[in-house]
């Protein structure tokens, strides 16, 4: 037995499992959700299996089928079919599709200021998701001499024993206008100086500090839009958003902090006017809008698991200026809404600045683990779909999972990166997902770049589930977890005695996409990934992509209604969801052993950088340490993870993420970790990295989120190298 | 043997006391300095109070030598536990400057072992 064996042996005893008591959370707290079901325009499930009434129409090729209706407002709006299932209704403000599925040509010269070169202008620090700088200040080099310049505290935090929910705050900074802007789980908004942390205006707006869909207090930061052509002296030429749990949405002009009087209601809009089918929860604006063209993208975040028919997913377009509504995007068919609803899009959005093609990841349908009354086809359901972003007609769209009963959201912006393959330039996206497969299309089509193989998986055996009998299968790039679940940990089994591995005997696994079952499904990847709502980050120039991702084991145990009731009366609450009124609730759990100990053996998380011109993996490389109890696991067994890769062109990327709460720089070219520093709890953010004044920075929210750690911070931490002369 | 404990003193069980000591004061900060990732951490008061314990252990080796053979050879035996079991919870916590206190105080610890003055030696001491 080696040294390190004995240790983690040793340790095992004494820390009892982190990283796997952490995931059992992440479906209660990972936010809103949206089902998943069948195809787009590329699919190519199996006809003997598909049992819908509901005709799969060409996504190209939408009925023309346009009427006009009155909108909960009382504002006259336009509803035309489109896509494969979905609908879109024109609002005041819109212009209606024209029913060719085309694109609109983009306006030139719009929004220069989201390409300026040292800004981080939005959530992902471009429209195309890439989380890359061109800085080149801080390098492989010389990364060991960064160090702390700045801390500011918002004091917008909660560790949930009071009055107030937890807090779990990821919200990715961001610098324009030469002010950092920030926004916080409390939903103020904050405008830093970015060079020291000062601060320059707050703005409050008193919202509702109540766990309304979420078990906690969300939030990922604001969005900021500017005129093309700001007019001097006038008020809200540059505005900056931040939404809310209860579906509000602030904007304020971004000089001063003021509310913005013509966007909205005195500088608010109320999303949940559009919240009119099963409205059981409000429409939470958690995930900061995506802005272009003058136009807000606006997804929205719900409650998981709770019910069978939730809110229908939609994607609201809005007048930048005055919160109008332009459309609205629904993935789900009127006719099904009876009996499901989400498909929702919670996570952030990508856009194409030179096609205006918007790309949203469309989540699974509800309830996320039965789907017997909702066995038509949903094709927009947890699926990566193009949307054209003047009008929201479906361009294309691709499903990822068939009928989804995993709960396998798209749960991530797809990467916009132009690759050389075949000596071609090829317009591409990359699309991370929670079942561990990256997804490499072309970004006009929606056709493979690599081939996406369409496997036969194990069909249910649940009464009244008819799972699809072939998923889309992606071999190459290799996916960010293996195929089989990674076995019982020898370490866990001796602890418990055995119980891991004769618990995972009498667990039903058949490979991946296993269906749910009475008896128990071991499930890998679970709901929680795979990869998670960050997704991955690539250099440009080189085609190099990034990805963090988790190998977590979970237990998916459907329950039938009569026996779940019984449960609910005994008391028992954990772990137990009720799924609405379907047929079955159902149970999650981490799959781990008495002693709280991973049953799984490790790495629990990792980090990978992957050649997109050539689909091969450069490395892989565990990544973080798991902390419990302030004990810290081996390197080798790395941490769940949950925030984002940044790549600099200097060949740095910077990540946050890990239980450990540590921030890194790691190279590039292998993945050694060049700089770590200690934050105050685990910086689940992704970060900011900008140039001001000369100096770079980069630049952490740090939040924590108690599916790592209970934990939390209202921290921001900003990096840069030491001035010249300084420390002489 | 030194000239020391031909008198009868156990250098070892000083010398693992100042380790002990200086543990202690290492854990406390681990323990109550705010900002070092392990503060208020169970791993934290864990080693606070182990490195008490040891603490406490090294003040018997170096008093009680007039103990039973047998009650020195036990307390003997759990401060050598105290020692490994603090170094390696130092070790996870990641408190290295610990860990290395602990190291020196097994040193300490055999040098206690090989060099303490028995009833035997003392009697020859008097002598």
């Amino acid at each position: 037995m080696s040294v390190k064996y004995a240790i983690a042996l040793t340790a095992s005893f004494v820390l009892a499992g982190a990283a796997g008591q952490v995931l059992a959370q992440e479906e209660a707290s990972s936010p809103g959700k949206a089902g998943g079901q069948p195809q787009g325009l590329t699919d190519t499930q199996d006809e003997a299996s598909e049992q819908s009434e509901q005709s799969s129409s060409d996504a190209t090729n939408p009925s023309s089928d346009t009427g006009a209706a009155e909108s909960a407002n009382g504002a006259s709006t336009t509803t035309t079919p489109t896509g494969p299932g979905g609908r879109v209704d024109t609002g005041p403000a819109g212009q209606a599709p024209s029913g060719d599925g085309q694109a609109s040509p983009p306006r030139p010269g719009l929004d220069q200021w989201m390409e300026a070169e040292n800004t981080w202008a939005t959530f992902n620090g471009d429209l195309r998701a890439q989380k890359y700088s061109p800085a080149t200040q801080i390098t492989p080099d010389n990364v060991a001499n960064l160090e702390q310049v700045w801390e500011y505290h918002t004091g917008d935090v909660s560790d949930g024993s009071g009055d107030v929910p937890m807090t779990v705050w990821s919200a990715t900074p961001l610098f324009v206008n030469d002010t950092l802007y920030l926004g916080t789980p409390f939903y103020r908004i904050i405008a830093l100086e970015p060079d020291t942390g000062k601060e320059k205006w707050t703005f409050d707006p008193d919202a509702r500090l109540e766990a309304l869909t979420q078990p906690n207090m969300k939030n990922r930061g604001v969005a900021y839009w500017q005129a093309d052509e700001p007019k001097q002296g006038e008020p809200c030429q540059k505005i900056v958003y931040i939404g809310t749990m209860d579906a509000k949405l602030y904007g304020v002009d971004a000089d001063t902090g003021k509310r913005c009087a013509n966007f909205g209601d005195d500088g608010m809009v109320n999303v949940n006017q559009w919240n009119t089918i099963n409205d059981k929860w409000p429409l939470s604006l958690l995930q900061p809008p995506t802005v272009y063209n003058d136009t807000l993208f606006l997804g929205w975040a719900g409650k998981d698991w709770t019910d069978a028919a939730a809110p229908p997913g939609t994607v609201f377009a809005l007048d930048a200026r005055t919160g109008e509504l332009k459309w609205t995007f629904h993935a789900l068919p009127k006719e099904v809404i009876e009996r499901t609803g989400t498909a929702n899009v919670w996570a952030s959005m990508s856009i194409d600045p030179e096609t205006g093609l918007l790309y949203i990841p469309v989540s699974s349908p509800s309830p996320n683990y039965y789907g017997g009354n909702r066995t038509e086809k949903l094709p927009l359901a947890t699926s990566v779909t193009a949307l054209n972003g003047e009008t929201g007609e479906v361009v294309w769209s691709r499903q990822l999972v068939h009928h989804d009963i995993w709960d396998y959201d798209t749960d991530a912006p797809p990467t916009l990166v132009d690759i050389e393959k075949d000596g071609k330039t090829i317009p591409a996206l990359v699309q991370t997902s929670k079942q561990g497969f990256l997804y490499v299309l072309n970004r006009k089509t929606g056709e493979p770049i690599y081939p996406i193989e369409e496997r036969k998986v194990p069909a249910s055996d649940v009464e009244g589930e008819q799972a699809a009998p072939t998923q889309p299968y992606v071999p190459k790039p290799e996916p960010v977890i293996p195929d089989e679940w990674p076995g019982v940990s020898t370490i866990a089994d001796l602890v418990s005695f055995g119980e891991c591995s004769n618990r995972a005997e009498k667990l039903r696994y058949e490979g991946r996409f296993t269906p749910p079952s009475l008896e128990g499904t071991l499930a890998y990847p679970p709901t929680t990934g795979g990869s998670q709502w960050g997704g991955g980050a690539v250099d440009p120039n080189t085609g190099v992509y990034v990805v963090n991702s988790n190998s977590v084991v979970q237990i998916y145990r459907l329950i039938p209604r009569d026996e779940f009731q019984q449960l609910e009366q005994s008391g028992e609450t954990g772990g137990y969801y009720q799924q609405g009124d379907a047929a079955y609730g159902f149970q999650l759990q981490t799959f781990l052993n008495w002693a709280g100990m991973p049953c799984w053996k490790p790495p629990y998380g990792t980090i990978a950088a992957y050649d997109l011109n050539t689909g091969e993996r450069l490395w892989k490389e565990p990544f973080g340490q798991v902390q419990k109890y302030g004990f810290y696991m081996p390197e080798s067994w790395g941490s769940v993870t949950i925030g984002a890769p940044v790549i600099t062109q200097s060949g740095l990327i910077f990540i946050g993420a890990s239980m450990d709460s540590r921030v890194r720089a790691l190279d590039l070219k292998s993945g050694e970790v060049l700089w770590k520093h200690l934050v105050e709890a685990p910086a689940v953010s992704m970060p900011a990295v900008y140039t001001y004044k000369g100096r770079q920075y980069v630049t952490f929210a740090v939040g924590g989120n108690s599916i790592l750690l209970p934990k939390v911070s209202d921290q921001v931490v900003s990096f840069a190298l030491p001035e010249k002369g300084e420390g002489e | 043997m030194t000239k020391k404990n031909r008198h009868g003193t156990n250098i070892g069980a000083w010398l693992l006391l100042i380790c002990a000591l200086a543990g202690l004061v290492l854990a406390a900060i681990a323990t109550f300095n705010d900002g070092n990732g392990i503060a208020h951490t169970p791993g934290t008061y864990l080693v606070f109070f182990t490195t008490a314990l040891l603490v406490a252990g090294s003040l018997l080796l170096a008093f009680a030598r007039s103990a039973p053979r047998w009650l020195r050879g036990i307390i003997a035996l759990l401060v050598l536990l105290d020692l490994l079991g603090t170094a390696f919870a130092a070790y996870l916590l990641e408190a290295y400057w610990l860990v290395g206190f602990m190291l020196a105080g097994l040193v300490a610890w055999l040098i206690h072992l090989f060099t303490a003055p028995t009833k035997q030696r003392r009697k020859e001491a008097a002598a």
